[in-house]
């Protein structure tokens, strides 16, 4: 394939050679409006011709138009254009003056700019400034709140965690709901890589402070090319280039601290004296005739039937939680001249996660090359280069996960012990080791050449590599590898992914005059990703615990190694054309086809249809002049989902069990030869509008979507033999549906301009409702939640707490939906449709901005509402006194029942009979309703005079917290708010940390 | 406008270009660690790796690993659990599960899993270079088949002789291997047995090798036809078998001194007496704490109990009241721990499918049931020589009849057989330990419920009187 490609291309340049005539040359210097500097890299063109010119790093330029030719054109993006008749003059100057309207900013697609008043999908745009030296590890961290119908949820405080992202809902139910991320034009690979360690994310390698912009393309017209990836959104980074002109140095330094954000002091761990009041309170509940009422006798009694030393109050949460430290530091130069530009930065960025050991460390390198052959060829190179090394203990429900056992170890435990199940959480963070090294490697090479004026032959070829290196060590002594003497796991993954996209891109100006104007691109692309890994697992390691590799050890248990890979080839095309800039109609067309899909399903289609409306434009709205921008848009397409497993479709016996020490094949999956992307019919309207000179602005967009062919199991006989998979005897089909429909509203505006007193608020909110169409099975129980068609895919099921009875302290439930009837049985109460769910109503973000002369306060505040958090460790924390002395439980079992007459929320505790308060039902859910102040910044940045004799060009100082306040509905929620991640569910994660730093940015 | 035409013309031979040189090779991408199903089977190696996968399967804790011994002796009057236990089996011990009981489900995708490896192995076909090798493998993949319809249809249904021609209903018997789309209605008791004993017959000519205890040998094929025979009441069959294994098999019954050292082996290879077929288990291939010995080792859970009843019932010079040892437990003194099958480290016990034992107590049964006496006589007293030295039988009638059963409970003790024994003898379950201490025969509980998930996903499929 590689060959066929570079023959036509070869062909392509015999096939056109121009020759033109020699005439007289013409030179002159461009210079800028604003500043009466020269501008360099101006393109200057003989009109009608395809002569043509870039001004040099002083803004002069010689040009020798051909006979016949009238008008020199002279045009800088973000500059507009201007022309100059030719006549006999053999100086022509030209001034451009730098365009206030935004309008004529870039919109960055992978495959194509376009200005804004060409765009007719809808496209959020984030900037680089937005993201620099933000105290985060990843940026997708940084997108919250910033992009209206982009939800971005993050459970774990682990710094270098992943990010869930949601764009316009969730799009799938059992395939991936993230989109597409694409850098410098390369799909990466996005998901969580890692094989060990609790959460990792390969974004976490990309230094934000690289980054130029980001474009999150949110609906059919702007995603669709991508075909069938594009189904739940594309988030296209671009990274910094380098511009012509002085050498530009940067430097930023920030040093701060983090702790845990958000605490709750209603659900705190109860202290030893506590779990001695209500441990005896319980006691006499049960009537234990045991029980002394002489109260040195009673003390000693609960000391030996239960270990409740009151001498002995242990806080675990204290004793696991630190501050710790942030710090980054970046340096990046860029310059060049009209022929070469660079970019070079190199980073480094360390965070401590609130919880001890956990940590991140990243050192990063990114180099930008452009440089411009001759007029028609040009090349350029991205290179971003990184490695991070991440160390975090567990999460979820393991014994040696130190936020989980700080919550369960009884406050009678002391620090020094060593309890079992689980275990000493201090002593565990001191003995084990959890580490993942990253190595990240994002590159692509890109060559334009000109063929003609307006016609131009592109071929990008890009690299994503990642190998990551982890390392699980469990000490000899104590833990959860105690019984083997210690253990050393060792995992190497290398992903090798690389992607290939030949276009050729057409601009045609029908009628040469600027009314009808024609852009059309084509071509294909091919990409590739491979996968090898290798493990080893080994016991019995030496007593000494700086010694951790697997070749220490003296047991060898199992060693692995595998090899995986999927692959794409699509053919694709998109075009615009447009009417005097009024009337603009695009289309975009894909063939899409990927090893992941069944042999018999292979190829798809996909599409988008875009319209927009640039009122602003048409002669009667021109003159009004407090209208600067009013855009009408409207899409629809088709894309599609190829989140899912690479082999899924196949039918395979698998060579990994052995019988009598012989390998052994044995039916593994069942496969489909029809298995196929899951599609999503997207649909949006939306307007832009900005007024009095872009005081005040706004976008809002109605969408829905419709996603069909979703993969589900479909059930099948357990006859069929197939019942022992993790699902049971199912076949993965293609057969549900799901439907996502919302809208979006972004309102941005200076209220206050007075002198050098400047106030900005922006405002955003989005709104997504999610409903199940169709199902294999409907009405499914995926606990907490079911699934059912005309509920949203989060919808707890769950039986519906009815309060405690006041007259005699028992739980009660209703006995099923229409709450007409109260039971104290907790196997009468049915599950019901709790008619809550863990998908938020809405959300968003408000911004604010002062500014006086170089002080800048801005402040960035995120709100989630409607979702409620579901805890499915509930049981062994808020037992009623069923795990009394066994774990240690939350401060809401105070307000417990002791008398008739009492109404609270915890009923009369009892150690010997399980009341089934604690078991599963509505009342388990917390409101996750949440708004947090997300960011402040307080900065400076000094004047140029003081600046100016420093030889500096621009010094700031400033100030920044994260995460700092966060208000929320429910007093009784336990949690951070985000700790639920996007289905609502809490996992004992590492806390989220809020942050407060202090930093320097130096330009020169 | 000549340019534009041109222009055209060239996008449209380069899009044709690129669009026709996108391979279909390079969207083909396979796994490294598994092969497509349509290419498991091309050769003769290929069949005995699927053959391996295929006792691989026997070997999972749904089947023989775990669940149908305990199954078996925890539902009769052998086992139950501790008072201070880990949580596991209380289903059994007291009777209280219902049909979506997640151990009953296991057992019966289990037994369909591995039918259905059967399947793909008995339809396959390979490109054969060694006829009798690859027959070989068919043979024993019959045999395999066969064992699993047999442990399905004497749990999940009554036994033969509830009706007078076995026409009440059974298990579904399916003979195609992915039939993904098929919903199978059962089939009677007569046509599963039917099956069956055809299954054992083809693997009685088609084994002609001798592979090793852990694989089916002729002679195992044989004793397990027996053993079906016995509980279809064709007893002068049953007694034939029998006594073909005994006399021809050239496997000796376990004598007297070597008892203990049997069941400490845990390698079925290494003593060359008594088992006829042990599925195997090694250090590295096993379980882990799921393991049998997991739940009668002290050192692992330990919560599985033999119970009084049993206990008592071997008197002190049996060599097989050595296989329990009294201990204390919390909650349990005395209590009777289970050796039989202990191992937790190191190389994990075998589990035995059919010994030389259980065909001379076949043996007997069926001499009994065809009248002959003396000869029942003889066999059981064989027996028990090695177990009891100085006991001797000598009882007739029903008597000689209990004491066969008694011997059968005594010597297949921990191996799954006294549940489906007491059903096929339509008995009484009394002596138990935990409540219920009584399950009469007439019981709806005395059947295994056909899955939950089987009869939601399955509309053909009826379910048992009482689930």
């Amino acid at each position: 394939m590689k060959n066929r490609l570079l023959l036509t291309l070869s062909l392509v340049f015999i096939l056109l050679g121009q020759a033109w005539a020699q005439t007289q040359a013409i030179s002159g210097k461009v210079t800028d409006g604003n500043s009466g500097q020269g501008l360099p890299g101006v393109t200057v063109l003989a009109k009608g011709t395809s002569v043509g010119t870039s001004t040099d790093v002083n803004g002069d330029y010689t040009i020798t138009p051909p006979a016949g030719a009238t008008t020199l054109t002279f045009s800088f993006i973000g500059y507009g254009t201007i022309e100059r008749t030719i006549g006999n003059a053999t100086t022509i100057n030209a001034t451009l003056a730098a365009d206030a309207n935004e309008l004529n900013e870039v919109v960055v697609t992978g495959y194509s700019t376009q200005t804004k008043r060409e765009v007719t999908g809808s496209i959020a745009q984030v900037s680089g400034e937005e993201l620099a030296n933000v105290p985060m590890t990843s940026v997708d961290k940084a997108l919250q709140g910033r992009v209206a119908g982009l939800q971005s949820v993050g459970a774990s405080g682990q710094p270098g965690s992943a990010q869930d992202i949601r764009i316009r809902g969730v799009g799938s139910i059992t395939g991936s709901s993230s989109p597409l991320y694409v850098v410098d034009g390369v799909p990466i690979n996005s998901e969580d890589l890692s094989r060990a360690s609790t959460t990792s994310n390969p974004l976490a390698g990309i230094n934000p402070n690289d980054i130029e912009s980001i474009n999150v393309l949110k609906d059919a017209s702007a995603s669709s090319i991508y075909g069938s990836r594009a189904a739940n959104g594309v988030i296209v980074i671009t990274t910094k280039s380098g511009k012509a002109g002085k050498t530009k140095v940067q430097f930023d330094a920030e040093y701060g601290v983090s702790k845990r954000a958000y605490y709750n002091e209603n659900t705190r761990p109860l202290t030893t004296a506590e779990n001695i009041e209500l441990m005896t309170e319980t006691l006499r509940n049960d009537g234990d005739p045991n029980l002394p009422t002489d109260q040195t006798e009673l003390t000693q009694y609960l000391v030996d039937n239960f270990g409740l030393d009151p001498s002995v109050s242990t806080n675990w949460e204290d004793a696991v939680l630190r501050t710790g430290r942030t710090q980054q530091y970046n340096l990046a130069l860029s310059g060049g001249n009209e022929k070469t530009q660079f970019n070079i930065s190199g980073g480094y960025f360390n965070q401590e996660g609130t919880v001890k050991t956990s940590e991140f460390e990243r050192y990063s390198t990114k180099l930008n090359l452009k440089h411009t052959l001759s007029d028609k060829l040009s090349l350029s190179t991205n290179l971003l280069l990184s490695n991070s090394t991440q160390q975090g203990p567990l999460n979820s429900g393991y014994f040696a996960n130190p936020v989980m056992a700080a919550l369960f170890l009884m406050p009678t435990i002391g620090l020094e012990d060593e309890p079992q199940a689980p275990f000493n959480p201090v002593r565990l963070l001191e003995l084990d080791k959890r580490t993942n090294n990253t190595l990240k490697g994002l590159g692509s090479f890109n060559a334009e050449y000109k063929i003609l004026p307006g016609l131009s032959l592109t071929s990008r070829y890009g690299v994503d590599y990642n190998s990551l290196e982890e390392d699980v060590y469990q000490n000899p002594f104590y833990g959860d590898a105690e019984s083997s003497q210690g253990s050393s796991t060792r995992y190497y993954t290398r992903y090798f992914n690389w992607i290939w996209t030949n276009l050729i891109n057409y601009t045609w100006d029908i009628n040469k005059d600027e009314t009808w104007l024609v852009n059309v691109k084509g071509g294909y692309e091919a990409q590739r990703s491979s996968y090898y890994s290798a493990s080893a697992y080994a016991e019995n390691m030496p007593l000494n615990i700086d010694y951790t590799v697997p070749s220490v050890a003296a047991t060898p248990i199992t060693a692995g190694g595998a090899n995986e890979g999927y692959s794409f080839a699509s053919m694709l095309a998109l075009g615009d054309i447009s009417y005097k800039s009024r009337y603009v109609l695009s289309g975009s067309f894909r063939r899409d086809g990927s090893s992941r899909f069944g042999s018999d399903n292979r190829y798809g289609n996909f599409w988008s249809v875009g319209a927009s409306w640039n009122a602003d434009q048409e002669t009667f709205i021109k003159d009004i002049a407090w209208i600067n921008q009013l855009k009408l848009r409207t899409s629809y397409g088709v894309n599609g989902n190829a989140g899912i497993g690479n082999y899924d479709w196949r039918g395979l016996y698998s060579y990994t069990t052995t019988y009598g020490g012989y390998v052994s094949a044995m039916p593994s999956t069942l496969g489909n030869p029809d298995l196929t992307w899951e599609k999503n019919k997207p649909f949006d309207v939306g307007i832009d509008a900005a007024f009095f000179d872009n005081r005040l602005s706004f976008t809002a967009d109605y969408y829905s979507r419709t996603t069909s062919d979703l993969l589900l199991n479909r059930p099948l006989s357990l006859t069929t033999g197939m019942g022992l998979t993790e699902e049971g005897a199912v076949r993965l089909e293609n057969v549900g549906a799901m439907k996502n429909s919302g809208i979006e509203l972004s309102i941005a505006g200076t209220p206050v301009i007075v002198g050098d007193f400047k106030w900005d608020l922006s405002f955003n909110y989005s709104k997504n409702k999610n409903e199940i169409t169709e199902l294999a099975v409907d009405k499914q129980q995926v606990s907490p939640f079911i699934r059912q068609v005309g509920q949203d895919i989060y919808q707890y099921y769950l039986p519906l707490w009815a309060g405690v009875d006041a007259a005699d302290g028992m739980p009660m439930w209703y006995t099923d939906a229409t709450r007409a009837e109260t039971t104290k049985t907790y196997s009468q109460a049915a599950y019901s449709l709790t008619g809550k769910s863990a998908l938020p109503t809405g959300f968003g973000s408000v911004g604010t901005t002062f500014s006086f002369k170089g002080l800048t306060l801005d402040a960035l505040f995120y709100y989630s509402y409607g979702n409620y958090i579901y805890d499915p460790y509930y049981q062994y924390l808020n037992s009623g006194g069923w795990y009394l002395s066994s774990y240690n439980q939350r401060a809401t079992q105070l307000n417990r029942w002791q008398q008739p007459g009492d109404v609270t929320t915890v009923p009369k505790l009892s150690f010997d009979t399980d009341t089934r308060f604690r078991a599963q039902s509505d009342n388990i859910l917390n409101k996750g309703d949440f708004v947090r102040l997300r960011d402040v910044t307080l900065s400076y940045n000094l004047p140029t005079s003081i600046t100016g004799r420093l030889k500096m060009s621009s010094l700031r100082v400033y100030a920044r917290g994260t995460n700092l306040a966060t208000w929320i509905a429910d007093e009784n929620l336990p949690y951070d708010p985000e700790a639920g991640g996007v289905n609502g569910t809490t996992d004992f994660d590492i806390n989220v940390p809020k942050t407060i730093t202090f930093g320097i940015n130096v330009g020169i | 406008m000549k340019n534009n035409y041109k222009i055209l013309v060239l996008a449209g031979l380069l899009s044709l270009g690129t669009l026709s040189s996108c391979k279909d090779e390079f969207l083909d991408e396979t796994p490294s660690t598994s092969i497509t199903a349509a290419d498991a089977f091309n050769t003769d190696n290929d069949v005995l790796s699927a053959l391996r996968g295929a006792y691989a399967g026997l070997a999972s804790e749904n089947l023989y690993g775990t669940f149908l011994p305990i199954m078996g002796d925890m539902l009769a009057d052998n086992l139950y659990v501790a008072t201070s236990n880990s949580g596991y089996f209380g289903g059994f011990s007291s009777y209280n599960f219902l049909n979506n009981n997640a151990d009953i489900t296991g057992i019966w995708s289990g037994a369909y899993d591995v039918i259905n490896r059967t399947n793909a192995i008995i339809n396959s076909n390979p490109t054969v270079t060694d006829e009798a090798a690859v027959n070989q493998y068919k043979g024993e993949a019959y045999a395999i088949r066969a064992l699993m319809y047999f442990e399905l249809v004497r749990h999940f249904a009554r036994p033969y002789t509830e009706t007078a021609d076995a026409s009440h209903l059974g298990v579904p018997i399916v003979l195609t291997p992915f039939d993904y789309n098929a919903l199978p209605a059962r089939n009677t008791v007569a046509e599963v047995y039917a099956q069956i004993l055809s299954d054992l017959d083809k693997a009685y000519t088609m084994i002609t090798l001798e592979p090793g205890n852990t694989r089916i040998s002729k002679y195992a094929a044989r004793a397990l036809a027996a053993e079906v025979n016995l509980y279809k009441n064709d007893n002068a069959l049953a007694l034939q078998y029998a006594e073909e294994v005994i006399t021809a098999s050239g496997v000796e019954l376990l004598p007297y001194g070597s008892v203990l050292a049997y069941w400490a082996e845990t390698d079925a290879e290494k003593l060359g007496v008594e088992s006829l077929f042990e599925v195997s288990a090694t250090q590295t291939e096993n379980l882990g704490v799921d393991e049998l010995g997991y739940y009668f080792n002290q050192e692992g859970y330990g919560q599985n109990l033999a119970t009084p009843s049993l206990f008592s019932a071997y008197s002190d010079t049996d060599i097989r009241k050595q296989l329990i040892t009294v201990g204390t437990r919390r909650g349990d003194t005395p209590a009777y721990i289970v050796t039989k099958y202990d191992a937790v480290s190191g190389d994990i016990d075998d589990k035995v499918i059919i010994r030389i034992s259980e065909v001379y107590l076949i043996a007997a049964e069926a001499a009994y049931r065809m009248g002959n006496e003396p000869a029942a006589l003889t066999y059981l007293n064989t027996l028990v020589a090695q177990r009891e030295p100085g006991k001797e039988y000598a009882s007739s009638g029903t008597q000689l009849f209990n004491d066969i059963i008694l011997e059968r409970r005594k010597e297949l003790a921990f191996e799954g057989d006294r549940f489906a024994t007491l059903n096929r003898l339509k008995l009484d379950i009394t002596d138990r330990r935990r409540n219920p201490t009584s399950v009469p025969y007439t019981s709806d509980i005395r059947v295994l419920p056909i899955p939950r998930n089987e009869i939601t996903a399955n509309a053909n499929i009826v379910q048992n009187p009482g689930w």
